[in-house]
This record gives C-alpha cells, structure tokens and sequence, in this order.
C-alpha cells in the first residue's frame, strides 16, 4: 500500500499523536536538483548512508516512524527560512497539492508550525505533484 | 510538541531540544548549557554539524524568543565544528575550532528562528502542571499516566542503551542523565 517498507508501528503510530493534515492543499519541498528527482523524495529512513543510523533507533517507534516520512511545508515562508538557514538542503523549492489518492498526511507541528509529514501510496510519483518551482 | 535528544559531547551527556527538524533533527538548543546545535550537511559517513557554546544566557534566550538572528547568535558564541556519526547515534565529535569569519558567509540573511520558542515550551508545561493538580478528579488519568509512561519509558531505553554500551562521561553527566 505504501511505497516504501515503514518501520514496525508505522503510521499507527502517527495517528494515534497526530491529526491528519489537509488534503487537496498546497505543500512545499525544498530539493537539491531542477527539476526535482526522485532522491528529493526519498525519506531519511531509507537513504544508504543513514543504514547505520536506522540500526541504532531501531527501538524508538515513534522516532524512526516519523523519519520514515517526507518532512512537507505548508508554509512558503518556512520554507523560504529553512532554505537561508540551511543551504545544504537544496537551492529549489517546488510545491504541489497533495490528495488524499497521493498518501497519508500529518501535521506534525513540533518545531515549524507548518511542517507536514508524509507517506506516500505505491505507484505515486511525487516529482509529478511537486512541479510547481516557488524559488 | 518538543522532541528532546540526549547527546554526548565532549564525554558529557547533555539534555537538548530539537528546535528546527526537516527531514530528521536540525538544530538542537542545551538550555543548562547555553549549547546551539546547527546542522551543516550530510557526508558520507557523518553529518557536519556546528556548535555555538553562547556566551551569555541572555544572547541565547533573545535568539529562542525569536527577537535576534543566527549570526548575532553566532558572532556572541565560539564556534567548533562537530561530527555526528551515523553510527554512534548521540556521538558528536568537535573536529575543531572555528571562526565567525569563516562561517558568516554560509549564512546569506540574519535569518531568525521563526518562533518563540521558550514562550511554546512554557506553554508546553504549564499545560502538564495542570493536567497533574487535576489528577485527582480523574478526568486526565489517561492523559496523565501517557505521560509518565513516556518519560518513564525513555528513561529506560537510555539506561539500558548506556549499559550496553558505556560512554565515556563524567560523573556530573552521568547524574544529570539520570536526573533528567
């Protein structure tokens, strides 16, 4: 059902601590490439180099369930900021509406206010939803 | 709301807060120690972190409330650049010292923090502090006894992570672990 393998728990545990984000709304993701690829959707969980890290938390559900997940703004403007404060995250910044067919959503709000973590459904392609360049 | 991570620097385990998260955590706050945490990039074997040891609480606390920018933060602080191992999940390694200079231009605004964030973490436990003089209505057990087991539950995973594995602290940060 979902695109990647999710860690044990994962995303129940989201839903239990987290509401649903908004579908059929507009979210932003910073990238490295233009156009966006595919690695610029590719969650933290299941990068090669964060293998040795993946072993390491293997115990904190809620730790890896949520790195498992696409980090996705609401907010251009947080966006924009992560972007100056953090340039090696990408020079891009595409946005693109999300529905309810693309994935599950949830707000996940600890630190920026906007911020939106998400697992997308096998077959979606989310360098077709983020087109839109912002920056 | 506020992830907290302990990290072991400089053979001390101190309590932080992640402050900016995208993709994983980006900046981490150490309130007993006036410690920023800034994350610089992915290599392939470590991330590249920076650490800003503030010099004064005041600097520290006008950047969290959001009235100041990273680099008035930055220019106020000594800089060292850190390694954070992929396979030592709490390890980081200061490389070496930095100065202001040479990090300056990596920022291209005094960009702020976005939020207050002392003001939502007052918030955060002013709403637990309720929730405990209620306790005895019984209308929050539930509330009440996940947050206890949270902790509770933490506490556990990391004595048993440092049992299994011993890091090198002193006894002061050992103490404030188990304290925490």
């Amino acid at each position: 059902m979902f695109k990647y393998k999710l860690p044990d728990a994962c995303p129940e545990i989201m839903k239990r601590k987290h509401r649903e984000g908004e579908y059929n709304t507009r979210y932003y993701r910073i990238t490295k490439n233009n156009p966006p690829d595919k690695d610029d959707f590719l969650p933290q969980w299941f990068l090669d180099f964060f293998k040795k890290r993946r072993e390491k938390c293997k115990k904190d559900v809620y730790k890896r369930c949520k790195m498992a997940g696409l980090s996705l703004l609401k907010n251009k403007g947080e966006a924009i900021r992560l972007m100056i404060k953090f340039p090696a995250l990408g020079n891009f910044l595409f946005s693109g509406i999300i529905s309810h067919h693309h994935g599950l959503l949830f707000e996940t709000p600890g630190t920026e206010p906007s911020h939106h973590t998400f697992y997308a459904y096998s077959e979606v392609d989310e360098v077709q939803i983020f087109q839109k360049r912002e920056k | 709301m506020f992830e907290q991570e302990f990290i072991l620097i400089n053979n001390r385990v101190l309590p932080c807060f992640v402050i900016e998260y995208y993709d994983g955590p980006k900046e981490l706050v150490c309130l007993g120690e006036n410690i920023l945490l800034l994350w610089r990039k992915y290599e392939k074997d470590s991330e590249v972190w920076l650490k800003a040891d503030v010099k004064n609480k005041k600097i520290l606390y006008d950047y969290l409330k959001n009235r100041i920018g990273i680099l008035t933060l930055l220019q106020n602080s000594s800089l060292f650049l850190c390694r954070h191992s992929y396979e030592k999940e709490s390890y980081f390694e200061v490389i070496r010292k930095v100065k202001y200079q040479e990090i300056e231009k990596e920022f291209p605004e005094n960009i702020t923090l976005g939020y207050n964030f002392l003001k939502k973490l007052l918030e955060k436990h002013y709403k637990e502090i309720k929730s405990f003089s209620i306790f005895s209505s019984q209308k929050t057990i539930s509330s009440v006894s996940t947050f206890l087991l949270d902790k509770l539950e933490r506490k556990i995973y990391l004595q048993k992570t440092l049992a299994s594995n011993p890091p090198k602290i002193d006894s002061d940060g050992y103490t404030y672990l188990l304290a925490a």
